[in-house]
């Protein structure tokens, strides 16, 4: 495939910067990129190079490590040529230019796996579960993730194919074996059976997914309160960045936003909201919306005030009053003494800030200690939204299945299971007829 | 001067049908073959026909071939099976006369214009480049031709296993050749995989009391293949002759259990791989110890002969184990064995290195067809044989090569499968084969393929006139049916609604002339108005799939579930949408749905990470 190259670290000021690069027939292409000592313009595959680098002009701007993986052998089962250097980004940058005007292209995000993929270097469902393994909040799920990633035997997900490839050898002999004799063919009940075994097993994966959807994964924080009372000046300020556009502009925020706080325990997942107030703009009311859902979703809320916006009344969702924390922000406007509020902080000054961090990181060393609970091995299964979408229009077609058989003939029963065999194979990967008729086989005494 | 447009080697039922195709296309034809007493020997059970066999029998009839004749012509009894089981998967089954067929056989090439015949054995052959030039028979004479079509079945290499005893041979006494195989691999650059497969003892008929087992009569009245109606016939007086059932006990189990040493398949002396759906007794007895029984189906061989073949007792033990399990089955306590059981192993060509058109790729004018494909059975010889048999006829016309499509027919799906999937089994056909089921069905194989084999000139003008016919009669009762109406409702959408048939709708006033329409008619039109519905609905949901563009270069590199070979078609035909992929030659359904998880796996796959 054409070539690609990418930063495999973030651009960003830190000692080492890695830049890959991956395609068929990479050498001696990008030779110019590089250049080393010992024998030969062509590095050997697997081996270790101290390489200087240099820009489109030829010039040599870094030096660094180079290795180089043959195709199959490599990450994407192309060749991959990837270069370890100095982590500045103007550098890196330069070299990467050098990369393009040598006939690569910048990847798009996800690219690299995605290349793995198409040569069967890892599966759509490994991809997605080392996703959910990199975005581990905490070291314990983290583990569990890795479970699952390094996983050999059959999970959830190849249960649900063996069933649904069950069920169609059995379709199968019906149509295809009459020779069999009525009394070894498979009756109507043994397909309800397997059908609502099938229907039990997607349904019970849909529920845990939806249970889980409705919290968030890890230590969970969400900044709540009225429009311009600062949430957004206090998130920013809880990150070290500026994530969130803030403005003197009511109603600025209109989404949630979402940061993370790596901590020595788990990650603090901070979240910024959309101020909270009537309005009869739809996009901001959805957002108001999402605030509100946030109540029930987060670990802990702070309730957002300040002298120029406070709430008007405490009419939130219920849900457990011990989540509620209320910050009084813009101290240095003007302070309030009320005991009501557990935090008094100015985002502006920092005032109260780092007692507030203290705060935080307490509560998420207890979090992780205690009440966490990573999710057990069922659950996570589905992970993703495309995943639960996806079991829930299959047991929608299966119980449409479910209700033809005994009424519509055998192979129109088979038809409706097959026309959404595309579906199922997004779900749980290739189903062949090779498959069926292994099953078939182990199943039943076939031929005469 | 020797000199012909198609040179036919073999003269099995594929040998049969490309010769016959071939010469009702107009080209010189000389079918070579080892003996020519032996031209249409049934060398397995004297059946034709069978779910998903029959289909392919079914679509041979619909091009005017052979098999569907001479089955109908030397027919002992018939049967329409699957009939509960929906319209599309219903399949005819006729036992035949071994000898009659043979005698059919020969009587209808005969009968063919420009079709003639010699019997020897290929020993040798030249070649132009790319291009075989002529063929070498054992008696010296030089054969030329512009194109071949081999179809020598088991031939290669064959050996004989019963017990421990290894023969070199072909089937039921047939020669084999052992020096052919590395020429075929050497000369030829084709590569060879090995076979098994087997058949049971055939047994005397005075000696077994049928008084025990279960009577199974044909249907009546007589469902025939041929679409000549004035050919529908018996060729005795009648009745039919019927099956009987019968089924294996423990002590078959036992017998076998303490033989096991002594069968070549579990000693390791066979090392070919056999089709897992025909398996011999000791295969079913090791793989399902439990099972207390099997059925044995006894099946006459021939009228005029008192020979039976009890089908589901293959078997490659030793004749006296052989014995001991005929004698453990109800009914056969006394039967006498006429010729023993025997499993025989063969060199295939792996049809991976086919064309649609089974054409080897890398020649130009040589065609393969039948078992040596890999393939097992009559009919799957025969559909090959046809494809064969044309192609070579269209090579010699220097015309556009065809071979009928996937979804369009059972023919298409088997040798799409061969050229795309290749073999690791011997190929029998199944209707779970099949994606587009519901429209390739035995009733309409005329609508799908009698048009097209008329322009290819394969199809005679007797045959085009009866299909005529049928579509004139359908269309006068179709339109009847659009404007006769009961309670408000026009007939014809009563009689899409699955509990509504033809003759439930007998009571009202039809047209004249119904009440003379053969079944396959009625059963033809009735599936024809009710199946409508399906067809349309999956064409609508494919063309929902139009929509997907694809990206360019996409096939540069493996897609999951695309085999090198489609693959390679689609790079060279670089589709943009998924109907134009669609009707890349040899792009499969299947290869369709791995290409449309891909595509969709390609737009999540942006977000990976
Ligand atoms: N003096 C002072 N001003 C502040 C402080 N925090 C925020 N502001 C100002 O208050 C205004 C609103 O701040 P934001 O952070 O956008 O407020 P918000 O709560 O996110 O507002 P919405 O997104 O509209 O709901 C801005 O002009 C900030 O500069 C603070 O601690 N002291
Ligand atoms: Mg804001």
């Amino acid at each position: 495939m054409d070539p690609i190259v990418a930063p495999a670290t973030r651009l960003i000021n830190q000692p080492v910067g890695i830049l890959r690069i991956s395609g068929s027939d990479l050498l001696p292409r990008f030779s110019p990129l590089f250049h080393f000592s010992s024998s030969g313009l062509i590095p050997e595959p697997r081996r270790v190079y101290r390489v200087r680098v240099r820009d489109q002009s030829g010039e040599t701007v870094d030096d660094g490590i180079l290795l180089y993986f043959r195709s199959p052998s490599s990450l994407t089962g192309e060749d991959v040529l990837e270069l370890q250097l100095h982590g500045n980004p103007h550098c890196l940058r330069r070299v990467m230019d050098h990369a393009i005007e040598l006939g690569a292209r910048p990847a798009r995000p996800g690219e690299f796996l995605y290349r793995a993929y198409l040569h069967h270097k890892i599966s759509l469902l490994k991809a997605e579960s080392l996703n959910r393994l990199i975005q581990a909040p905490s070291f314990q799920d983290y583990r569990r993730q890795f479970l699952d990633y390094s996983a050999t035997t059959p999970g959830p997900i190849d249960e649900i194919r063996a069933d649904w490839v069950d069920l169609m050898a059995q379709l199968y002999v019906l149509l295809d074996h009459a020779d069999l004799g009525e009394a070894e063919l498979p009756k109507p009940g043994v397909l309800l059976e397997k059908i609502d075994s099938l229907l039990l097993r997607i349904e019970h994966y849909r529920e845990s997914y939806k249970k889980n959807r409705m919290r968030w994964k890890g230590f969970s924080v969400a900044l709540l309160g009225p429009p311009n009372s600062g949430k957004s000046s206090l998130f920013n300020r809880l990150l070290g960045n500026d994530r969130a556009i803030v403005s003197e502009i009511p109603g600025t925020t209109r989404d949630m936003i979402e940061g993370r706080i790596s901590t020595e325990y788990g990650d603090i997942l901070l979240f910024d909201s959309a101020g909270l107030r009537e309005t009869t703009d739809p996009v901001e009311e959805k957002g108001i919306r999402k605030s509100l859902e946030a109540v029930r979703l987060a670990s802990l809320v702070f309730l957002v005030e300040s002298a120029d916006s406070t709430m008007e009344s405490r009419a939130f969702p219920d849900g457990s009053v011990s989540k509620f924390y209320r910050v009084w922000n813009k101290s240095d406007l003007m302070d309030n003494e009320s005991p009501d509020f557990h935090f008094r902080v100015s985002a502006r000054t920092r005032k109260g800030i780092a007692q507030l961090y203290r705060f935080l990181e307490e509560q998420a060393r207890s979090f992780y200690a205690h009440s966490y609970e990573p999710d057990d091995s069922t659950e996570g299964v589905v992970s993703s939204e495309r995943q639960y979408r996806i079991l829930s229009r299959l047991s929608t077609h299966l119980k449409k299945v479910r209700r033809m058989v005994g009424v519509s003939s055998w192979e129109i029963v088979l038809h409706e299971l097959e026309s959404q065999k595309a579906m199922m194979e997004d779900a749980v990967g290739i189903v062949s007829h090779h498959m069926v008729y292994d099953r078939v086989f182990q199943g039943f005494c076939i031929g005469k | 001067m020797n000199r012909w447009d198609v040179v036919v080697i073999g003269g099995g039922h594929a040998g049969i049908e490309a010769a016959s195709a071939a010469s009702r296309m107009g080209c010189r034809t000389l079918l070579v073959t080892l003996h020519l007493d032996l031209i249409g020997q049934m060398s397995c059970n004297p059946s034709v026909g069978g779910i998903g066999k029959g289909h392919i029998v079914s679509e041979i009839e619909a091009m005017d071939g052979a098999i569907s004749k001479l089955a109908d012509r030397s027919g002992l009894q018939f049967k329409l099976l699957n009939t509960r089981k929906g319209y599309a998967v219903q399949a005819l089954r006729v036992q035949c006369d071994r000898y009659r067929y043979r005698q059919e056989a020969r009587t209808y090439l005969e009968a063919q214009n420009n079709l003639h015949f010699r019997q020897g054995e290929v020993v040798a052959w030249t070649m132009d480049g790319k291009s075989l030039k002529s063929l070498r028979l054992h008696d010296g004479t030089e054969v030329f031709g512009r194109t071949f079509v081999l179809t020598t079945g088991t031939f290669l290499s064959g050996a004989l296993h019963i017990g421990l005893n290894q023969t070199e041979g072909g089937r039921g006494g047939e020669r084999s050749s052992r020096e052919l195989s590395p020429r075929f691999s050497g000369e030829l650059g084709l590569s060879l995989g090995r076979l098994k497969t087997g058949t049971p003892p055939r047994l005397s008929g005075r000696t077994i009391d049928f008084s025990r087992m279960e009577r199974q009569p044909g249907d009546e009245p007589v469902p025939f293949f041929s679409h000549d109606l004035s050919s529908h016939r018996l060729f005795f007086p009648g009745p039919q002759v019927p099956c009987h059932l019968t089924a294996t006990t423990a002590e078959t189990r036992s017998v076998i259990q303490s033989n096991l040493d002594r069968s070549p398949l579990y000693s390791g002396k066979i090392t070919g791989i056999g089709p897992r759906y025909c398996p011999s007794i000791e295969d079913k007895i090791v793989k399902f110890p439990d099972r207390e029984s099997h059925h044995v189906f006894i099946e006459p061989e021939g009228l005029l002969v008192d020979e039976y073949y009890p089908n589901g007792i293959s078997t490659s033990l030793p004749v006296d184990v052989q014995e001991q399990i005929v004698h453990s089955i109800p009914g056969l306590e006394q039967a006498m064995i006429t010729r023993p059981g025997y499993a025989v192993e063969y060199d295939f060509v792996f049809p991976d290195q086919l064309t649609h058109e089974l054409r080897v790729r890398h020649l130009d004018n040589l065609f393969l067809a039948g078992q040596i494909n890999g393939t097992t059975g009559y009919e799957e010889a025969a559909g090959q044989g046809l494809i064969a048999g044309l192609n070579a006829a269209l090579l010699v016309r220097e015309e556009e090569p065809w071979s009928p499509d996937r979804s369009l027919s059972y023919i298409g799906v088997m040798i799409d499968d061969l050229v795309t999937q290749g073999v690791d089994e011997p190929y029998r056909m199944f209707t779970s084969r099949a994606e587009n089921r519901l429209y390739i069905r035995h009733h309409n194989a005329d609508d799908r393929l009698t048009s097209i084999g008329r322009e290819l000139g394969a199809v005679s003008d007797t045959q085009w006139e009866w299909y005529e016919r049928k579509r004139e009669s359908f269309q006068r009762l179709r339109s009847y049916l659009k404007s006769a109406r009961q309670g408000g409702t026009p007939l014809l959408q009563l009689l899409k609604r699955p509990d509504v048939t033809l003759d439930s709708l007998e009571s009202l006033p039809l047209p004249e002339g119904l009440s003379e329409w053969p079944e396959p008619w009625r059963i033809g039109f009735e599936s024809e108005v009710k199946y409508e519905g399906y067809i349309r609905i999956s064409q609508d949901r494919d063309s929902r799939e139009e929509e997907f563009t694809i990206p360019v270069g996409i096939f540069e590199s493996p897609i999951p579930g695309l085999s090198k070979e489609v693959l390679s078609r689609l790079k060279k035909a670089s589709p943009r949408t998924f109907s134009e992929a669609r009707c890349v030659r040899g792009v499969t359904p299947g290869a369709l749905d791995s290409l449309r998880t891909h595509l969709k796996a390609g737009k999540t796959g942006t977000s990976f990470l």
